[in-house]
C-alpha cells in the first residue's frame, strides 16, 4: 500500500533507518560538494585543470544523475549513463531559458552559480529524501553487506580462487591498454591533422580598409593589418580631394593592424594606396570613398 | 502462459524459454524493484553488459568463451590514423591520399562489422567495438577541419552562438539562418559549456558535439534494446543504422541536429518501453516529455519527425488491441510533447511554419510532377557525381530496403501479419527516398535530410524483425559473407551519399564558390574584419564563399541570387533598382573567381545550375572592372585578392 510507505513503520526491518542518513548517501552527497568546490575553485583560480573536467562534469553529467537517484530509476549503468547525460542535457538547456525568462544575461558567474546550485540542490534533495524514505532492503547508517566471501577474514573457506584475485587490477590492464592506444591514436590523428591544416592554410598577405566614421561621414578610419608573418614597412600614398598626395610610411609587426584617423574637408574622392607586403596584380592595394 | 502483450512485443519464435524481457531503459520513479521496467534488463545484476547471458552468448558456447574483441576499438584508432594521415596528404597534394582514406574507411567498418557479425562476441565487446567506431567517425570529421569550424551550415550556428555571447542573452539576430535563434539548445549547451569550463569557441563546441554524437550510439543502443535481448541484433543493427549517409559527418558537425537527434531517440524509447510495458508509467512519460522538450528547443524538423513518430505510435497503440493498455500513458507522452511544440512554435518560433512549409511544399511537386518529369531532368537530379558513386548511394538503400522486404515476407509466411507490415513499410519508406532523390527537382536536397530520421525508424523495425525471426541471424559462412557485403554496400553508399561530396573528399584544395573548400584565411579574416569595422546587417553580395563567411561571422546579411549583376558588363539600371529595392550597400568580389569554374556548378547561392547562366568556365573577368569604374564607388576593403565595393555613395544608390 503506498500509504505505508511514507510511514516508515519500525517493526519493519526495511524502514529501521528511517530518519538517519545512510553512509553511501552521505558519499554521494559530499562527493557532489567537493566537486561544486572544485569547480568554485578552478573558476576563482583560473586553474582550467579543476575547472574543465569540473565544469564538464557538472554541465554534462551529475546533474542528471542526481535526478535519477532522486526520482529512484532502477536501471543497468549503462543506460543511467546514456538517460544521464540526456537529462543533463536538460538541465543546462532548462538553467539558460530560465537566465533568460528572468532578464538574467548568461554571464560566467550567472551560468557557474545556477548550474552548481541547482546540482547541490539536487544532492541536498536526495539526500533528505533517502533520509526520510530509505531504499528498501538496506539499512541506514551502515556499510553495504560486504560480498559473499570478501570479509575482513578473506576469501570464505573453500572458495575457489577467481582469475584476478588477489590483483582485481589486472582485468583492467588489457581494458587500460585498448584505451591508452586509442586515446594516443585519436591524439596523434588530431596533431597531424592540426600541424597539415595550419601549413596548408598560412597565407601571406596584408588587409587594408578604409571605413568612414558613424559619427562624422567626412572622417575615415584607414587600417593597415600585416597578416605576412613577418614585419613589413608599408608606404601609404594618401590622395585627399583638394590636397596633394601625402605619403607615409609605416612598419607593422606580423600579426597587428595599424590605423589612423583622416578628416577630409571637400567633397571629391579619398584614395589611399599601400605599397609593400605580398605582391599583388596591381602593385599595390587600393582603397577609396567618395566624399560628399 | 505469455499474455497477448508478450507475445506481441516480448517473445520471438525459438528463443529460449525464460530468457529475460528486454529491458525498459528508462525512470521509473518509486518503483523499486518490481515489474520489467525496474532493472529487469538482461544484463548481469549491475547491469554490465559484459555479464549478460542471453541468447546471443547463451548458445553455443556459453558466456564463459565470449570474446572481449579488444581489437575492435584498436582497429578503429588504427583506421582513424589511416584518414588523418589521407587527409594530411591530401592537404599536400600526394596522390596516394585517396587510396588511403578508402583504406582506413573501411578497416574503420571491417573493424565494427567483424564484432557485431562474429559469433561468441560479448556484449560489451560489441558495444566497445560502437563506441570506437562512433568515435572514429567523429574524430575524422575532426581532422578533416581541425582549427574552426568551417562548413557553411556551421558558420550559420557560430553565428548564432557569437551572438548570444555578445549579447549574453538569447534570441540574437541571425541574417544568414535566420530561425536558428529560436531553436538555440545546441548554442546553449556550447556556451554553458564555455562559461563553466572557460574553454573557447571551437574546444567547447567539439566537446558538445563530440559528446551528442556519443549518445546517440548510445541511444541507438538503448532503443534498439527495447526490441530484443540479443547483443548481436542489437548491435548490428546499431551499426546499420550508424552506416547512414547523415552519420559520418552530419550528425558530427556544429549544426542542430547534433544534440536534438539523441534525445529524439530517447524520447521514443520512452514511448516503446511504455508500448511494451504500460505499469508505473509515469517516470517513463515525465522522461519522455523532458526528451521531447529538449528537442524542440534545440530543432524544428527533428521536433517535428519526434510529433509524427510518437503520435503514430499512441495511435496504433489505440487501435491494436494487445497494446491498448499502453495507450493512455502514450497518448499523454504524445500530447504533452505536441502542447510544448505548439507553445514553443507560438510564442518563441513562429516563422517555423513558414521556415519548414518550403521544404514540405517542395516535397508535394514531386508527386505533383511526378509525371510529368523530363528525360532530362532526372539526369540532373541524380546530381554530377561519379556513376559508381551515386550506384553505391543508390544501392544503399536498396540493401536496406531488400533486407527489410525479405524479413517481412518471411513473417508474413509465420503468420506474423502485423510484423510483415512493419517491415514492409519501412522496406517502402526507403523505396520512397530512391523515388524522391531520383524523380524531385530538389531530390538529392530532400533525400538527403532523410536518413538520420527514416533510418532510425528501419533499423528499430529490422532489430524487432529480427528478434521474432532469429532463424534470420544465421552463422554460417554464406550469411556471415552476405551481411558483411551489405554493410560494406551500407557503409561506403553511406559516404558517397553523405557529405562532403567526391571533389571536396580530401581537405585542402581551394576551390572558388566551393563549399568549404572556398572558406580560406582570406575568406575568413575578411569576415572578422567585417564584424569589426562594417556596421551589423549591412546588406551585400558576393560569391558562395564570401557569402558564407560574411554572413554568419561576418555580421553582414547576404542578399540571394546576385549572378545578374555580376555577370553584366557595366553598370545596368536594372541593377540600380535592385541595389535601392534590396538596399544593397556592399559587393564582394573574389577574384579568384576568374581563375576556375565552379566546383559546386554556379558561383553564387540562389542560383540553379542549369538556369541559363554559362558557368562552364571560370568567371569572365571584364564583368567585375565595372565596379572599379562606376562613379562614387568606394572601396572599403583591399587584401590583394578580395575586394569590398562600398554603393552607398555610388551611381547605384543615387
Amino acid at each position: 500500500m503506498p500509504g505505508s510507505r511514507r510511514t516508515a513503520p519500525a517493526a519493519d526491518p526495511r524502514w529501521a533507518g528511517a530518519g538517519r542518513p545512510a553512509v553511501a548517501d552521505l558519499r554521494v552527497f559530499v562527493a557532489v560538494l567537493a566537486l561544486c568546490a572544485l569547480f568554485a575553485a578552478g573558476t576563482l583560480a583560473g586553474a582550467p585543470v579543476l575547472r574543465v573536467p569540473a565544469g564538464l562534469l557538472l554541465t554534462f553529467a551529475v546533474p542528471g544523475l542526481l535526478v535519477l537517484r532522486l526520482v529512484r530509476a532502477r536501471m543497468p549503468r549503462w543506460q543511467a549513463a546514456t538517460v544521464g547525460v540526456a537529462l543533463s542535457f536538460a538541465v543546462a538547456l532548462g538553467a539558460v531559458l530560465l537566465l533568460e525568462a528572468t532578464g538574467t544575461a548568461a554571464s560566467t558567474a550567472g551560468v557557474g552559480w545556477l548550474l552548481g546550485g541547482l546540482t547541490v540542490a539536487l544532492a541536498g534533495a536526495d539526500l533528505v529524501a533517502r533520509t526520510i524514505r530509505p531504499v528498501p532492503g538496506r539499512p541506514a547508517g551502515d556499510e553495504p553487506a560486504p560480498a559473499a566471501g570478501s570479509g575482513p577474514d578473506g576469501p570464505a573457506p573453500g572458495t575457489p580462487p577467481r582469475a584476478g584475485a588477489g590483483r582485481p587490477w589486472r582485468r583492467y590492464v588489457p581494458v587500460a591498454a585498448v584505451a591508452v592506444f586509442c586515446a594516443a591514436a585519436a591524439a596523434t590523428a588530431v596533431t597531424v591533422s592540426v600541424h597539415s591544416e595550419r601549413v596548408t592554410a598560412a597565407e601571406s598577405f596584408t588587409q587594408v580598409g578604409l571605413v568612414p566614421e558613424p559619427s562624422d561621414p567626412r572622417s575615415f578610419t584607414v587600417s593597415v593589418t600585416n597578416r605576412e608573418g613577418t614585419p613589413v614597412p608599408y608606404r601609404l600614398v594618401v590622395t585627399a580631394p583638394g590636397t596633394e598626395p601625402v605619403e607615409r610610411t609605416v612598419t607593422v609587426p606580423a600579426g597587428r593592424t595599424w590605423s589612423d584617423r583622416i578628416t577630409v574637408t571637400t567633397a571629391g574622392t579619398l584614395e589611399i594606396r599601400v605599397y609593400g607586403g605580398t605582391p599583388t596584380a596591381a602593385g599595390h592595394r587600393e582603397v577609396r570613398a567618395a566624399v560628399l | 502462459m505469455p499474455s497477448d502483450r508478450q507475445r506481441l512485443l516480448d517473445r520471438p519464435h525459438e528463443e529460449p524459454a525464460g530468457s529475460p524481457p528486454a529491458d525498459a531503459g528508462t525512470a521509473e520513479a518509486g518503483t523499486a524493484g518490481s515489474g520489467p521496467a525496474a532493472g529487469t534488463d538482461a544484463a548481469g545484476p549491475d547491469g554490465d553488459p559484459d555479464k549478460t547471458a542471453t541468447p546471443d552468448n547463451a548458445a553455443p558456447d556459453g558466456p564463459a568463451t565470449a570474446r572481449p574483441a579488444r581489437w575492435a576499438p584498436a582497429l578503429c584508432g588504427v583506421a582513424l590514423l589511416l584518414v588523418a594521415a589521407a587527409f594530411a596528404g591530401g592537404r599536400s597534394q600526394a596522390s596516394w591520399a585517396m587510396g588511403g582514406y578508402w583504406a582506413g574507411q573501411l578497416l574503420l567498418v571491417s573493424a565494427a562489422g567483424a564484432a557485431c557479425l562474429l559469433p561468441r562476441i560479448s556484449p560489451a565487446g560489441r558495444t566497445g567495438a560502437l563506441f570506437g567506431f562512433t568515435a572514429a567517425q567523429f574524430l575524422i570529421k575532426v581532422a578533416y577541419s581541425p582549427v574552426h569550424v568551417k562548413f557553411a551550415d556551421e558558420l550559420q550556428h557560430w553565428q548564432t552562438t557569437l551572438g548570444m555571447l555578445d549579447s549574453g542573452r538569447l534570441f540574437p539576430t541571425n541574417h544568414s539562418l535566420p530561425i536558428s535563434p529560436v531553436f538555440p539548445g545546441l548554442e546553449i549547451l556550447t556556451v554553458v559549456v564555455m562559461k563553466t569550463t572557460g574553454l573557447s569557441f571551437f574546444p567547447a563546441a567539439l566537446v558538445v558535439c563530440g559528446l551528442s554524437t556519443m549518445l546517440l550510439t548510445a541511444a541507438v543502443l538503448l532503443l534498439v534494446r527495447q526490441m530484443t535481448p540479443r547483443w548481436d541484433v542489437v548491435a548490428l543493427v546499431t551499426l546499420v543504422y550508424l552506416c547512414n549517409p547523415n552519420h559520418g559527418f552530419f550528425t558530427s558537425m556544429y549544426l542542430y541536429t547534433t544534440p536534438a537527434l539523441p534525445l529524439l531517440v530517447l524520447a521514443l524509447a520512452q514511448a516503446v518501453s511504455l508500448l511494451r510495458d504500460p505499469r508505473r508509467p509515469v517516470g517513463r512519460v515525465a522522461l519522455g516529455l523532458v526528451c521531447a522538450g529538449g528537442v524542440l528547443v534545440t530543432h524544428h524538423l527533428t521536433m517535428v519527425v519526434c510529433l509524427v513518430l510518437l503520435a503514430t505510435i499512441a495511435v496504433s497503440a489505440a487501435l491494436v488491441r494487445p497494446v491498448r493498455r499502453s495507450a493512455a500513458a502514450l497518448g499523454a507522452l504524445a500530447a504533452g510533447s505536441v502542447a510544448l511544440s505548439v507553445a514553443w512554435v507560438a510564442l518563441v518560433a513562429p516563422d517555423t511554419v513558414g521556415y519548414l512549409g518550403g521544404p514540405l511544399l517542395a516535397l508535394g511537386e514531386t508527386f505533383t510532377q511526378f509525371g510529368a518529369v523530363e528525360s532530362g531532368q532526372v539526369a540532373g537530379a541524380a546530381s554530377s557525381k561519379p556513376l559508381v558513386e551515386t550506384a553505391f548511394s543508390l544501392a544503399a538503400i536498396l540493401v536496406l530496403a531488400g533486407a527489410a522486404g525479405l524479413l517481412g515476407l518471411r513473417s508474413w509466411r509465420r503468420r506474423e501479419r502485423w510484423l510483415a507490415v512493419l517491415l514492409i513499410g519501412v522496406a517502402g519508406l526507403e523505396a520512397l527516398i530512391v523515388i524522391i532523390r531520383v524523380v524531385s527537382p530538389r531530390g538529392e536536397e530532400l533525400a538527403g535530410r532523410s536518413p538520420a530520421y527514416v533510418t532510425l525508424v528501419v533499423a528499430a523495425v529490422l532489430g524487432l524483425g529480427l528478434h521474432r525471426l532469429p532463424a534470420a541471424v544465421r552463422r554460417g559462412r554464406v550469411w556471415l559473407a552476405g551481411a558483411a557485403a551489405a554493410l560494406l554496400v551500407l557503409f561506403v553508399g553511406g559516404i558517397t551519399a553523405g557529405w562532403p561530396p567526391s571533389w571536396l573528399r580530401l581537405p585542402g584544395t581551394y576551390h572558388a564558390a566551393g563549399y568549404e573548400a572556398a572558406v580560406d584565411a582570406h575568406t575568413l579574416q575578411l569576415g572578422w574584419w567585417s564584424r569589426e569595422h562594417l556596421p551589423a546587417g549591412g546588406r551585400f553580395i558576393s560569391d558562395f564563399g564570401n557569402q558564407t563567411v560574411l554572413g554568419t561571422i561576418g555580421g553582414l546579411d547576404p542578399v540571394n541570387s546576385p549572378a545578374p549583376m555580376f555577370y553584366r558588363p557595366e553598370f545596368d539600371w536594372g541593377d540600380r533598382s535592385m541595389v535601392q529595392d534590396l538596399e544593397i550597400r556592399y559587393v564582394v568580389v573574389d577574384r579568384r573567381i576568374t581563375l576556375a569554374p565552379p566546383a559546386r556548378g554556379t558561383f553564387f547561392i540562389g542560383d540553379p545550375p542549369e538556369g541559363g547562366t554559362d558557368t562552364s568556365g571560370p568567371f569572365p573577368a571584364a564583368s567585375l572592372t565595372k565596379f572599379d569604374t562606376t562613379q562614387g564607388t568606394g572601396i572599403v576593403f583591399d587584401d590583394g585578392t578580395i575586394r569590398v565595393y562600398d554603393l552607398s555613395n555610388s551611381r547605384y544608390a543615387w
